[in-house]
């Protein structure tokens, strides 16, 4: 099964509350994979399921994997990096890195950006939303020299701007766009 | 940048100049993952022709070989690496582990060390004083060397003792090392019992049965051929009723044995072989 492209959405503090308005805003008929990476530290619950799994599961229709090693990358479902480990991807399926930290994060919303581009150049959207520091502003810029396409959180709505920011500065994105409207936009590139 | 079919070309003549340079073959690890580190590294040897360039250096100078297996060699380890694996372990397994006259134990990948004087003062700890023996390997020579030492860099003592007690731990980290240069060093008392010998999961042969075995977070860098192989080691060098430890995110998926275990715990990776 090839996919004919993906999503993929990082950010770190103030989030939260865009990626969940994101998820309720996923149309239907959009089948692209999603996959999410925010910075978060190390499990500590005895649960399978983490927090961040409950929010997201409670607020898409789609089906919510935290991903495990090997994991294929499936249409209609929402992945999430699970911590502790890198997430890369391939044309069809993940695959995890337990190196060292990239800009002091594991895992590095730039790790999955780079191999975004490399695995499904111009057919990337890449969503960048609020985050701590510029993790993520490089693997912009790779999917742009790539063809794929940057959306980024509106400024003015970000709870920390240091990623759109450096990406802007980069002059890598195509769009800036309210957190409501990021579901359709990125939908909207795919058709 | 570069254009993606050269750099990918370029992935795999680096591979196959590796191998005939310094004869690792790194064939069977998962392309987005080489991907990432060769271009780490022609970064860092600021080329700007990227992975491509560096394969003609590579080329050009055997020397660089070194580099490459240093690169992949990822000496990123901890002692008591995802303390809940250890907690888990200690409130199943080391019960059983009681009622065998010896207990052995495999680390493979086993890097500068870590995981198995993570092992060696857990079982101390639990009361197996010299019934036990942990054999830590590797595929990279330089790793084996530092884990023969016992040096641990002092950068990293605070996270592993913040890990040891929420692991279980029954002490101090502290007991069980002293400083060394700026850097800690595990008391060779605590370090009597482990074997550190070189080993290729791609390539060698089991080479003893085991009670338990720890090999965590090194099949994710396996291509799914490799992984399966790897499987059918471990699964052949596991004794009945022995138990596998695997990374937190990892599992039997691609283990032609997967229905052989039973998985003793949520969310710890460990499974038991039954048959």
């Amino acid at each position: 099964m090839t996919n004919s492209g993906i999503v993929c959405i990082g950010g770190s503090a103030g989030s939260l509350p865009p990626l969940l308005t994101i998820m309720a805003a996923l149309p239907p008929d959009f089948h692209i994979p999603v996959v999410v990476v925010l910075h978060r530290g190390q499990a500590v619950g005895r649960s399978e399921k983490s927090r961040l799994w409950q929010l997201v599961n409670d607020a898409t229709q789609r089906e919510v994997r935290e991903i495990e090693d090997l994991d294929k990358l499936t249409p209609d479902t929402v992945f999430i990096a699970p911590p502790g480990y890198h997430t890369l991807v391939s044309e069809d399926s993940f695959v995890l890195s337990a190196e060292e930290p990239a800009h002091y994060s594991i895992p590095s919303i730039d790790a999955l950006f780079e191999s975004a581009a490399d695995a499904f150049g111009q057919r990337t959207v890449a969503v960048a939303l609020s985050c701590a520091n510029a993790d993520g502003a490089h693997g912009a810029a790779m999917i742009a020299t790539v063809g794929g396409t940057v959306i980024i959180q509106e400024p003015a709505s970000t709870e920390q701007p240091a990623l759109v920011d450096r990406i802007i500065a980069d002059g890598t994105h195509h769009d800036s766009v309210a957190p409501k409207d990021i579901a359709h936009e990125a939908a909207r590139r795919f058709s | 940048m570069t254009d993606p079919a050269a750099e990918r070309a370029a992935v795999w003549d680096i591979v196959r100049l590796v191998q005939e340079q310094v004869g690792y073959d790194f064939s069977g690890y998962q392309p987005p993952f080489l991907l990432r580190r060769f271009r780490r590294l022609a970064d860092r040897l600021i080329l700007p022709g990227g992975i491509p360039e560096f394969a003609e250096a590579l080329r050009a100078d055997a020397a660089l070989a070194a580099q490459v297996v240093e690169e992949l060699g990822l000496g990123v380890t901890e002692m008591f690496r995802d303390p809940q694996f250890f907690r888990t372990f200690r409130r199943l397994v080391i019960p059983e582990l009681h009622s065998h006259p010896l207990v052995r134990v495999w680390v493979a990948g086993c890097a500068t060390g870590e995981e198995a004087y993570s092992f060696a003062i857990m079982l101390e700890e639990e009361g197996f004083g010299d019934r036990y023996r942990i054999y830590a390997t590797d595929i990279n020579r330089r790793s084996l060397e530092q884990a023969k030492t016992g040096v641990i860099y002092a950068t990293r003592m605070r996270q592993n003792t913040q890990n040891y007690l929420s692991a279980g731990g029954t002490k101090s980290l502290s007991h069980y090392y002293t400083a060394r240069g700026g850097n800690a060093l595990i008391r060779p008392h605590w370090r009597r019992r482990i074997v550190v010998a070189h080993h290729n999961l791609a390539t060698d042969a089991r080479f003893n049965t085991f009670n338990v075995i720890s090999c965590r977070n090194v099949l994710i860098y396996f291509n799914p051929n490799l992984h399966a192989r790897v499987h059918s080691l471990l699964y052949d060098s596991l004794a009945v009723r022995g138990v596998l430890g695997l990374g937190s995110r990892e599992s039997l998926t691609l283990s032609q044995h997967a229905d052989r275990f039973l998985r003793l715990d949520q969310p710890a990776r460990l499974y038991q072989r039954i048959g």
